[in-house]
Parts: C-alpha cells; sequence; structure tokens
C-alpha cells in the first residue's frame, strides 16, 4: 500500500518504521521541507521516498495523489500543521489518516475537528508510571484505536473493591486477566479474584466509564 | 404617539432579533459556523418582520391585507422553493445526528462513495471510480444512509481477457505486470483462476486494496503494464 | 482577500472573549484562531464559545510565543495573517484593520505595527543598540519588537520562527533579508500591562540572541571569535570591583 508521512523528525520516525515493518513490499513517500532534512531522511529510511516540498504543496500534493494514497501520517513538530494537513487528507478522500500529537492536550481538539486517528504517545508515560509504583486503583493500560474501548486495569485492594469488580465483570461479561501478587498471569473464574490482585479488563469505554468514577479513576 | 410606538416596535425587534441570533450563533457554532449564521439570519428578519407587522397593526394601517399578502407571498415561497427548505432542513438533520461525517464511505439508495464536504443544500461524494456525485440532502431525510467506512482492505475482483494468448503466457504476463504494481497493493495479488472460453484466455485476479479510488488506477496501470508486453486486453 | 486573526494567549480568560468578539468585527476577517500556551484557567472553553478556532500550542515551552505564532501561521487559512495580543486594554476592530491596512493597499507584504506609549526598556537598552550595529536599515522602526504584525500568509511560511521573545526581531530581519515590503504602522495607543524589571532579563538575553545569532550568518560576525566569546561568556571571572 502506498503510505505518505509528512514530516522527518522524531514522531515520524516511529511511525515510518512501523508502516515499513507491516508492509515492507509497499510505497511510502516521505515529505520535509528543507533539503537537508530530505537528504538526511533518505540516508536513514533508504526504503522510502524522500520528497522536499514547502508547507503549501502538501496540501496540492495529497489532492493530486489523493486516489493513490491509502494512508496519510501527519507527524510534523507542529500539531497546527498536524491538524491542518490530516482534515485536509480527510476532506480529500483519503481512507486512513492518523495525526501524532506533540502535544496531548490537543487530542480532544483533533476528534472535535473530525480526526478520528490521533495518537497520543505521552498517555504510556501515566499507565506505564502508574504501573511500575504500583500505588493505583484503575490504570487505562490501552486504548482502541478503532473501537471504544481498551484494556483496563483495576487493583484489587479491599472486599470492597473485590465486590465492585466481580460484579462489574459478571454484568458485562467482560473478557479478563488477573495478575496476582505473586506475579503470576493468570486466567480463573470471577470467584477466584482475590485482594492484592490487578484485574485486566477488556470491554467498551461506556461500560467502565461509571466503574472508573466510583473506583476514583 | 404611535408613531413612536410603532418606530419603538421596530427598534425592539431589530434589538431582539440581533441578540437572539448571537444566542444562536453562540450555542450553536459547534455544528458548523456557516450553519449557525444562517439560521442566526432566518431568526432575526422573521422577528424584524414581525415587529413591521405590529408597527403597522400600531399605526392601524391595514393589518389584515398586509397579513393575507405575506401569507400568500409565504406560501408561494415554501411551494416554488419546498425543495430549498426541504435541503435546508437536511443540512440540520446532518448536523446535529451526524449519521456520517467528511471522509467516511456511505452508501444510499444505489449511490456509494466518500464523503468530500457536507453543505447547505447537498453532500458531495465520490465515487470509487473518481466520480464526484452530488446529492440533494433531503435524500438523507427520505432513505437510510449506511456508513460503511471502514479502514480496512477491500478485494477488486477483476478479469483479464486475453486474445490469442495460452494460458501459461498469460499468466507470466499477468504475474510480472502484478509485481510492479505490488507496492500499491495492500497485500499479494491473486489469481484466482485461468480458463479459456470461445478461444480466449480469462485470468481472474484479486486485489486487495484500501483505497477503493484506486480502482481505476490499478486498471489502467494493468493494462499499459499488458500494452507494453505486447499484449492488448479487455478488463472487466 | 481575507484575514486571520491570531491571539497568542496563556491564562488570559478575562480578556478572551471580548477579544475575539472585537477580531470578528474587523472587516475581511474569515477567522479567530487563539493559541492557547497551557492555560489553567477557562481560556479555551471561552474562546471556543465564542466560535474563534482553537489550538494549544505544540511545545509547552516558556516563553513560548513563538511557537503559538508559528502554530498560528500554520492553522491559518486566510490569506493575511494578522498576530495581536490578547490582552490590550483598549482593543478596537479598527486597531486590528489598521494592521493589515497595507497589505490590504497592496503597499506591503508584512506590517510592524508600533504605538504611542513609553518606549520598551529591552527595545531602547538592547534591541535598537544591536540592530544599528548590524542592521542599520531596520533601526528605523520605533518598535522593531512590537507584537502586533500583520502579513501575507505566504510570506510566514518562508521563514523559521524563534520560540522563545526573540520571534518578533528574528521575523522582521530574516523578512527583510528575503526583500519583502515592509511598512510600520501607527495604531496609537495600546493600553497593556507592562513587564516588571526582573522578567525582562530573559528578553533581553533573547532577543539580542536572535539579532546575534542572524548577524552571524550574515556574516557581519566573524563565527568563530562569536563562538568562542559566547560559549565562554558565562565563565568568565567578572572580578571585583576596585578602587583605583
Amino acid at each position: 500500500m502506498r503510505s505518505v508521512a509528512v514530516g522527518g523528525g522524531h514522531l515520524a520516525y516511529f511511525a515510518i518504521k512501523a508502516l515499513e515493518e507491516m508492509d515492507p513490499n509497499g510505497k511510502i513517500i516521505v515529505i520535509e521541507f528543507t533539503s537537508e532534512k530530505v537528504e538526511m531522511l533518505k540516508k536513514t529510511f533508504p526504503f522510502a521516498e524522500a520528497v522536499l516540498l514547502s508547507i503549501e504543496e502538501v496540501e496540492d500534493y495529497v489532492s493530486g495523489n489523493r486516489f493513490l494514497i491509502d494512508v496519510l501520517v501527519s507527524a510534523t513538530d507542529s500539531d497546527a500543521l498536524n491538524l491542518r494537513y490530516a482534515k485536509h487528507a480527510i476532506k480529500s478522500g483519503v481512507p486512513i489518516v492518523i495525526a501524532i500529537l506533540n502535544n496531548p492536550l490537543n487530542e480532544p481538539i483533533f476528534v472535535k475537528e473530525g480526526v478520528k486517528y490521533v495518537i497520543n504517545p505521552y498517555k504510556t508515560i501515566t499507565s506505564k508510571i502508574k504501573e511500575v509504583v504500583g500505588k493505583f486503583r484503575v490504570n487505562v493500560v490501552y486504548e482502541f484505536s478503532k473501537v471504544d474501548g481498551g484494556i483496563y486495569a483495576l487493583k484489587v485492594e479491599n472486599s470492597k473493591t473485590l465486590r465492585k469488580v466481580k460484579s462489574f465483570i459478571l454484568k458485562n461479561d467482560s473478557p479478563f486477566f488477573v495478575l496476582s501478587a505473586d506475579k503470576r498471569i493468570r486466567t480463573c473464574s470471577v470467584e477466584d479474584i482475590q485482594i492484592g490482585d490487578v484485574v485486566y479488563i477488556s470491554c467498551h469505554d461506556r461500560e467502565v466509564r461509571g466503574l472508573l468514577k466510583r473506583m476514583g479513576g | 404617539m404611535r408613531i413612536a410606538l410603532a418606530a419603538l416596535s421596530i427598534a425592539l425587534a431589530i434589538f431582539f432579533g440581533s441578540k437572539l441570533g448571537n444566542l444562536i450563533m453562540r450555542n450553536l457554532s459547534k455544528f458548523g459556523r456557516s450553519f449557525a449564521s444562517k439560521l442566526a439570519e432566518i431568526v432575526k428578519y422573521f422577528l424584524i418582520i414581525l415587529g413591521v407587522v405590529v408597527a403597522f397593526s400600531i399605526l392601524s394601517l391595514d393589518v389584515i391585507v398586509l397579513t393575507g399578502v405575506s401569507i400568500g407571498i409565504f406560501i408561494v415561497l415554501l411551494v416554488s422553493l419546498r425543495d430549498v427548505f426541504s435541503n435546508y432542513a437536511g443540512e440540520i438533520y446532518l448536523r446535529v445526528r451526524r449519521p456520517f461525517d467528511e471522509g467516511d464511505f456511505i452508501k444510499i439508495g444505489r449511490i456509494s462513495g466518500r464523503v468530500v464536504s457536507i453543505n447547505s443544500q447537498d453532500v458531495e461524494l465520490v465515487s470509487v471510480k473518481g466520480e464526484r456525485i452530488v446529492v440533494p440532502n433531503q435524500f438523507f431525510l427520505k432513505y437510510p444512509v449506511v456508513n460503511v467506512s471502514s479502514t480496512t482492505p477491500s478485494s477488486i475482483e477483476l478479469k483479464v481477457i486475453f486474445k490469442d494468448v495460452v494460458p501459461e503466457e498469460a499468466r507470466k504476463m499477468v504475474m510480472e505486470t502484478l509485481n510492479e504494481i505490488r507496492p500499491e497493493l495492500f497485500e499479494e495479488p491473486k489469481i484466482v483462476s485461468i480458463s479459456t472460453k470461445n478461444g480466449k484466455t480469462e485470468v481472474d485476479l484479486s486485489l486487495s486494496v484500501v483505497n477503493q479510488q484506486k480502482t481505476r488506477w490499478l486498471i489502467g496501470r494493468l493494462s499499459k503494464g499488458l500494452y507494453d508486453r505486447g499484449v492488448e486486453v479487455e478488463i472487466e | 482577500m481575507d484575514v486571520s486573526v491570531v491571539f497568542p494567549s496563556r491564562n488570559r480568560e478575562k480578556y478572551v472573549r471580548r477579544a475575539v468578539r472585537t477580531a470578528f468585527k474587523a472587516r475581511h476577517v474569515k477567522e479567530v484562531i487563539v493559541v492557547d500556551g497551557g492555560s489553567s484557567d477557562k481560556t479555551v472553553d471561552v474562546a471556543l464559545k465564542e466560535g474563534a478556532k482553537v489550538i494549544v500550542q505544540s511545545n509547552l515551552v516558556y516563553p513560548g510565543k513563538g511557537v503559538a505564532m508559528r502554530d498560528g501561521a500554520y492553522l491559518s487559512s486566510g490569506d493575511v495573517v494578522v498576530f495581536v495580543d490578547i490582552d490590550i486594554a483598549n482593543l478596537t476592530p479598527q486597531f486590528i484593520e489598521k494592521l493589515y491596512a497595507p497589505i490590504m493597499r497592496g503597499e506591503a507584504e508584512f506590517v510592524k505595527g508600533c504605538y504611542e506609549r513609553a518606549a520598551g526598556r529591552v527595545t531602547e537598552l538592547v534591541a535598537k543598540p544591536l540592530l544599528r550595529m548590524f542592521y542599520p536599515e531596520l533601526a528605523k522602526f520605533k518598535q522593531p519588537l512590537s507584537g502586533e504584525i500583520a502579513g501575507l500568509r505566504k510570506v510566514f511560511y518562508q521563514v523559521e520562527f524563534e520560540s522563545g521573545w526573540g520571534v518578533d526581531v528574528g521575523l522582521l530581519i530574516d523578512l527583510y533579508k528575503r526583500g519583502v515590503k515592509i511598512a510600520e504602522v501607527n495604531l496609537g495607543f495600546k493600553e497593556h500591562d507592562m513587564k516588571p524589571l526582573n522578567a525582562l532579563t530573559d528578553m533581553a538575553y533573547q532577543v539580542a540572541e536572535a539579532i546575534l545569532k542572524r548577524a552571524i550568518r550574515d556574516g557581519k560576525i566573524d563565527e568563530l571569535w562569536a563562538r568562542e566569546y559566547i560559549s565562554t561568556i558565562g565563565k568568565m571571572d567578572l572580578g571585583e570591583v576596585g578602587f583605583a
């Protein structure tokens, strides 16, 4: 498939690597705005085509190639530019448009503007710190991109929380597994969940929101 | 005195019309600024007309005739511009209910395509063949619309028909050409079957693409690739 | 030609409503953009309610004025982009219109606003002396550090934005070097809180840095000497004040 990445910096690096990994036989085009950066990209990504365009030419490029581009990733160091390019690509009919955020505070703005796939690389910071330190009630471990839901870690500290978690799982028939205090990863029945376990539940966002609120998440 | 009251009535109508318009702008801008400003204008002018009617009645002018003429003009406008009003109502429905957004792929009746823009009178789509389709908004009030937005790839089934080419040769040429267009596909292309019919060799292909608008380009590229190899084909 | 008005802003909840409404009243304005610097108050909510486009600046650095201006320029879609401080107490549509009037008349491609107020300290003590030394053609500008600027959008895309306080003078020098037609307009009186003296040290340093960097780039200072000098400046033993 034909993938276009706008930006060749820090954020784009990982996006381009992922695209190449997914489809080694595909066509990857990376757009940058200065000739020095384009030369650098040619060395860093020999499998990709590095293209020099001005800020305004990118939109014309996308419009002109809208029947061919399968994926567009906007990963410049400016969220304003990423939003602009993402909206233009969506309007041009590019099927998969992904924007990578520099500032996580822009996530609701991107979503409101109709950009469905927004990557906030900083969400991992919060969940990892909570996981490592271990002092949490609720931890959002992963959020799905195409479905409103994810994987949530719930720490069972006392009998009250244990009751809430068990009742939630039974009511919503949510799949789950447990990381017990002795660091065993296990699947078990709801009855076998114990105080001290961390329960990883996968469910829809709307199902878990009430529980997260009650548990102080 | 009456003149002053009539003037006051019009002034109040303009004042409240303006205030209500601003309120509508502030609260409905989230559905689109131009949409909100149009609605604000309509409400503002409606209130002004109301103010004028009240002013006329204060001045004891023949309100009945004025009202009758107004209603008559309104009915004529309603009848002659009913499609315009229906399309506008359709826009309100699309903005508030949001059955789809720009960039989504939708089907309505036999029409399908990717949404380019949602306008006050119509929705502009682009079909998989790259054709621009304009659908009046009132259709979305009458017919079900299916939002088939999907980022998963879809299959394009093509039949390449060769004249005077043996199946083995046809397979070889098709494979070589497919290798050239492989970077544009989501997965490895598949030759589903090769058969001969009425002296012609038919090769059935299955190509996986994410961007459905690529179909036309792929067909063109396939034809060119085979033409460069010395054969003319039909592709269905 | 249509106009985008950009307000870089941080914790300016009490000014936003008025500023956005005033900007929309100016002629040819098609959009108002508020670039937020990570406000902890209701700046963003108020701006959205008033119909402004809002984006949070890409990097939450302080001072991030240049980052905010760059993001505002990138997000805008008008032919002309105008940057105005959001907390000007006497802001009017005419104030804003004056800024881009020369561009509308075809007389300029980039406009600096100046105003009748006490001269800025960093302007008089740092910017103007350095500009006289290295860019005397620009020393005539009354307020080279003025944050009220307007320009054709395409002009802003030709240059890099400094991230901090040096952004305004950096833009002036870079656009001048590119041969862009520049004008200065008197905007009248600006009611605006001035920074206390202790907040000006960083500003002075960044303004000086922006000018000196460009002077090196343009060959007006020997680069090797400048790098050696700048790298050792922090380690200099200034000694003590002695008696002759």
